[in-house]
């Protein structure tokens, strides 16, 4: 399963949490669009692609409370095994969330 | 009030927020009238300062100002094409090659996190050059961490109270798009249980400005919450200054500044009220052209 943030989504994402933007935050973005897809994607026994080019960009606490966010309630080991990051306008992204996700893996331990 | 012959907080940031202070200083009982005349060096970086204290509620509701332009003709080009006439009532003509844009947000919503602001700039930057996608997507990051820090710490107030400011301006010579960020709330150092956290971290609260702020910037000093994953938005923007995507990164709040691409950090003799960045990106050569 594939998924693009900027033609699904929004193409300006937002803060952290629903308070400083109902709509476009990354706690909008987690509860509404992602754990949903990543339920389905376990249930299918399938893998999701997340496309993250198209947009104007992302700010770390959007990326920490989706991708980050999801970890913690799903777990670390579950998410990395399950989601894959495609992002070739800004080639640093997709590791920098992959860190942002073990970095729950760290605290845990 | 003479304006300092340099006027560039980046540059002679001493200089220019102690004359802030004292515009501040001098509202509380004065209308205000500012001599231009003998300015010989003014950039994008002081003009989004000297705006932002100008348009303090503290200010704008209570005093009338008025004020003269630079006798130098290029450095009144810079004030003509910063945008700042835009933003004041002026008898003096706009010029329509304006190369910059101070942003002037909405009075509420200038205080709450706005991604279109942010996308605004980002656009209005592709319009005079062309950037690397990176380049472009870790600046509309670094002014969204910038809204969010403002947003949640700046006021003592509470959250969502402190006006911010953003500017662009594209300097031809160079092809080097400068974008400023700043708000004139607490600082970084004066935020809520700023000292306590330092204390946890450091050990004592009393370490150079300099230093505090490369322990800031660095994340050795993380979020007030006290959520572990918390606290990334500061050394997220530094890092992208690290590897290179963004240039030129100066950072003033408090009694402190830093040039984090030379690793500059150093104490200010004067206290800039609240927390100013300026970076810079480089546009890309165009593609030769195809025979």
């Amino acid at each position: 399963m594939r998924y693009n943030i900027a033609t699904q989504f929004t193409r300006t994402p937002g803060p952290r949490y629903r308070t400083d933007d109902p709509r476009f935050s990354g706690e909008a973005f987690r509860e509404d669009v992602l754990i949903p897809l990543f339920d389905r994607t376990v249930a299918d026994n399938d893998k999701l692609e997340i496309d993250l080019d198209g947009g104007y960009g992302y700010s770390s606490s959007f990326l920490d409370e989706a991708f980050g966010g999801l970890a913690r309630k799903r777990g670390v080991r579950r998410v990395l095994d399950r989601l894959t990051f495609k992002s070739t306008e800004d080639y640093y992204l997709a590791n920098d969330i992959v860190n942002l996700i073990k970095k729950n893996k760290e605290l845990a331990a | 009030m003479k304006f300092p012959s340099a006027f560039s907080l980046v540059g002679s940031p001493n200089e220019v927020i102690a004359f802030c202070n004292e515009i501040r200083k001098n509202a509380a009982t004065n209308h205000l009238r500012f001599d231009l005349s003998e300015v010989s060096e003014l950039t994008m970086d002081g003009v989004a300062v000297f705006i932002s204290t100008l348009k303090e509620d503290e200010i704008r509701h209570t005093t009338k100002i008025q004020g003269n332009v630079p006798a130098d003709s290029s450095v009144r080009a810079v004030l003509e094409s910063s945008g700042f006439y835009r933003l004041v009532q002026t008898q003096t003509p706009l010029g329509s090659k304006a190369k910059g844009k101070i942003v002037s947000v909405p009075q509420n919503s200038g205080r709450k996190y706005n991604q279109e602001v942010a996308a605004g700039l980002i656009d209005h930057a592709r319009s005079y050059a062309a950037f690397a996608p990176i380049q472009l997507k870790r600046c509309f990051h670094a002014l969204e961490e910038l809204m969010e820090n403002t947003v949640q710490h700046a006021s003592k107030e509470g959250r969502g109270r402190e006006p911010w400011w953003t500017s662009l301006f594209f300097d031809e010579a160079r092809g080097v798009a400068c974008f400023t960020f700043n708000d004139n709330g607490v600082g970084v150092f004066k935020s809520l249980r700023f000292n306590q956290i330092m204390t946890l971290y450091t050990g004592s609260p009393f370490t150079d400005a300099g230093d505090r702020l490369r322990k800031v910037l660095s994340g050795e000093v993380r979020s007030s919450t006290k959520l572990p994953w918390r606290g990334e938005g500061l050394p997220a923007v530094r890092l992208d200054c690290d590897r290179g995507i963004l240039n030129r990164l100066i950072v003033i709040t408090n009694d402190a500044y830093a040039d984090v691409s030379s690793q500059d950090y150093r104490a200010l003799s004067a206290n800039f009220k609240g927390t100013f960045f300026y970076w810079e990106i480089s546009s890309q050569p165009e593609p030769a052209a195809s025979i």
